[in-house]
């Protein structure tokens, strides 16, 4: 627009100025609000229920028990995560910004490498608020110099850091600080009167007095000795992802499960194809003397309620758990694959990220069986390969330090997608064929490294990816679409299978490092693929509306 | 108007209670090593 006349440009130019500085804050606002939106836009939002028809009376009786449980570990998380909740939601008004600190369990953005969203927010501490903010890690090291004693108790998963009067480091147990913890643990009791599996039964009692004391282990090992039971709980402080300052602190969560006994029933006998899959591995004999345990046990389920850490930010859809070595050693694992999750993201993000980028001839190898075959045997194949050096230094964790978890995480997928060739060879494996399993892995790669290029998770598919394309495993068209090449794919996953585990099992720091340094990066091809993703605005993550009504059983029942 | 958390948001006036050698049920060295390992997929 041109406009001649002077005097009415400066009345426009009045007119603007005095709207300017009478309108600035609430374009401010709308500028929030749309920031609020835009992130609130990242997740799509999933009903989440399960059929519910095979519960006995006593089960569905029991659910909103279960359900109160593990509803109190949102306050203990968010304690640990920011600090006083109620005082946090009453400095923001709009509907978007407060549905974003609940989904975030705090004022930073957990898909966005945890940048602050409201005005006014520092960065997140390093140590969450399992420490006191202005504690140093050199404060925290020397006080254990100083004081020796302390040691147990200030690196325990269980307990928070605080100063005393007079300013001095301390530490208090979970169970002393969150009265939820107890709380809980009294419905667990509840619940545990009404359980008819007597598995289910001891493990709902042992875990409420671990609730009540911090000590979780005869707890741990009850719940491994379960087999027969329909419904579960995880509940308490599990993973310590939270505390990015030390790793010491657990955070609290709790998933309500209902074990979907059908699909379990597939799933069991892999377990105990793991030493001939070891055997199998195709690395020279000293990278594969180490025998697998065939004792885990592998089940699908229906979760019907995420509270806490697991319903932070992005949502998990497979664990390995207990996390506790000594019942690892004593009874193994459980790997538990959350199935509605895992299909809702199939459908929300992963289905709509192969429309876009996968290549149309191939888009059918896309499948929800191949999804949950992928994340599946990548769990089962942390169990496979070399657990200590060959030349006797040590275990591979301890000697690869921070390059230890990337390659690790790499292995599993790798040796997964091998392990899924060699049951489809061996006939163990007949539904689907293997490129459903390569090319759904393929596209299932632009939807992980969303959360994250830098984790562990996020640099083991920076890897796959670019191993993949120096081999010639996939082409890439002018129109950005993807083809995998099935037999190049084949000797690409082989070699890489090897790679890592030679890296691995030579245990040599400086090697892993250098590998890492050269293969996990995010190259500009990449980015504008991803980039490609955000714009169509598919979701990044899932959020769910749960709960009893969700799931039809009011308190009327 | 900006935000600030407070130090010890959400805890403040507690006064911490100092533990005892021994009550920690996990004194095992390798355990915060282990969970370093990322135990869950996304
Ligand atoms: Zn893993």
């Amino acid at each position: 627009m041109r406009r001649s006349n002077p005097s009415f440009v400066l009345a426009t130019l009045t007119l603007l100025g005095s709207l300017c500085s009478m309108a600035n804050p609430a374009a401010a606002q709308t500028d929030l609000q749309q920031d609020y939106q835009a992130q609130l836009n990242e997740y799509s939002v999933v009903r989440l229920t399960a059929d519910l028809s095979s519960l006995t009376e006593n089960e569905r009786k029991m659910l909103p028990l279960l359900i109160r449980a593990a509803d109190l570990m949102n306050e203990v998380f968010w304690q640990q995560a920011y600090g006083d909740r109620t005082e946090l939601m009453n400095q923001v008004e709009e509907p978007a910004g407060r549905k974003l600190l609940s989904i975030n369990y705090g004022p930073w953005g957990r898909l966005k490498g945890n940048a602050p969203f409201i005005d006014g927010v520092g960065p997140k501490p390093e140590g969450a608020n399992f420490y006191p903010q202005d504690m140093t890690k050199e404060e925290f090291e020397q006080h254990l110099k100083d004081n020796p004693d302390d040691e147990d108790a200030f690196k325990s998963l269980y307990t928070l850091i605080r100063r005393d009067r007079n300013g001095d480091l301390g530490a208090i147990w979970y169970h002393d600080m969150f009265r939820q913890q107890a709380t809980a643990a009294d419905l667990l009791d509840q619940a545990a009167e009404l359980a008819e599996d007597d598995g289910l039964k001891k493990y709902l009692t042992l875990r409420a007095a671990a609730l009540r004391t911090d000590d979780y282990q005869a707890s741990d090992m009850a719940w491994l000795d379960m087999k027969d039971n329909t419904l579960d709980i995880v509940i308490g402080p599990i993973e310590n992802y939270e505390d990015a300052m030390f790793g010491y602190k657990a955070a609290n969560e709790g998933f309500v499960l209902i074990k979907d006994k059908e699909w379990s029933a597939r799933l069991s006998r892999y377990a105990q194809l793991l030493p001939g899959l070891q055997r199998d591995l195709p690395v020279p004999d000293a990278y594969k003397q180490e025998t697998p345990g065939t004792d885990s046990d592998l089940n699908a389920y229906d979760v019907i309620y995420y509270a806490g850490d697991c319903n932070a930010g992005a949502k998990t859809i497979a664990i390995n758990l207990p996390n506790d070595e000594v019942v690892q050693l004593a009874k193994g694992t459980r790997r538990l694959q959350l199935k509605n999750a895992m299909q809702a993201k199939f459908d929300r993000i992963l289905n709509p990220i192969a429309d876009l980028l996968i290549d149309e001839s191939q888009r059918e190898h896309i499948t929800f069986n191949a999804f949950f075959g992928n994340t599946m045997f990548h769990e089962v194949a942390h169990g496979l390969g070399i657990k200590n050096t060959i030349d006797g230094s040590g275990s591979v964790r301890e000697v690869l330090r921070n390059h230890f978890s990337a390659l690790e995480e790499n292995k599993a997928d790798i040796l997964g997608l091998y392990m899924v060739g060699k049951l489809y060879e061996q006939g163990e494996l007949t539904e689907g064929q293997v490129m459903d399993n390569y090319v759904t892995f393929m596209a299932g790669l632009f939807r992980s490294v969303r959360f994250g290029a830098s984790s562990a998770h996020g640099k083991a598919n920076m890897t796959s990816f670019n191993f993949f394309r120096q081999e010639g495993a996939f082409a890439r068209d002018t129109s950005g679409r993807y083809r995998v090449d099935e037999e190049k794919m084949a000797a690409a996953i082989a070699k890489l299978a090897e790679r890592l585990i030679t890296l691995q099992g030579n245990g040599d720091f400086g090697a892993a490092g250098e590998w890492l340094d050269n293969m996990a990066n995010v190259s500009p091809g990449l980015q504008a693929d991803l980039d490609r993703i955000n714009a169509q605005g598919i979701p990044v993550d899932i959020i769910f509306e749960q709960g009893l009504d969700v799931l039809g059983l009011n308190s009327n029942e | 108007m900006p935000i600030v958390i407070p130090p010890q948001a959400g805890m403040t006036g507690v006064v911490p209670l100092r533990l005892r050698m021994g009550d920690s049920p996990d004194s095992g060295a390798g355990i915060t090593e282990l969970l370093l390992n990322p135990s869950k997929i996304l």
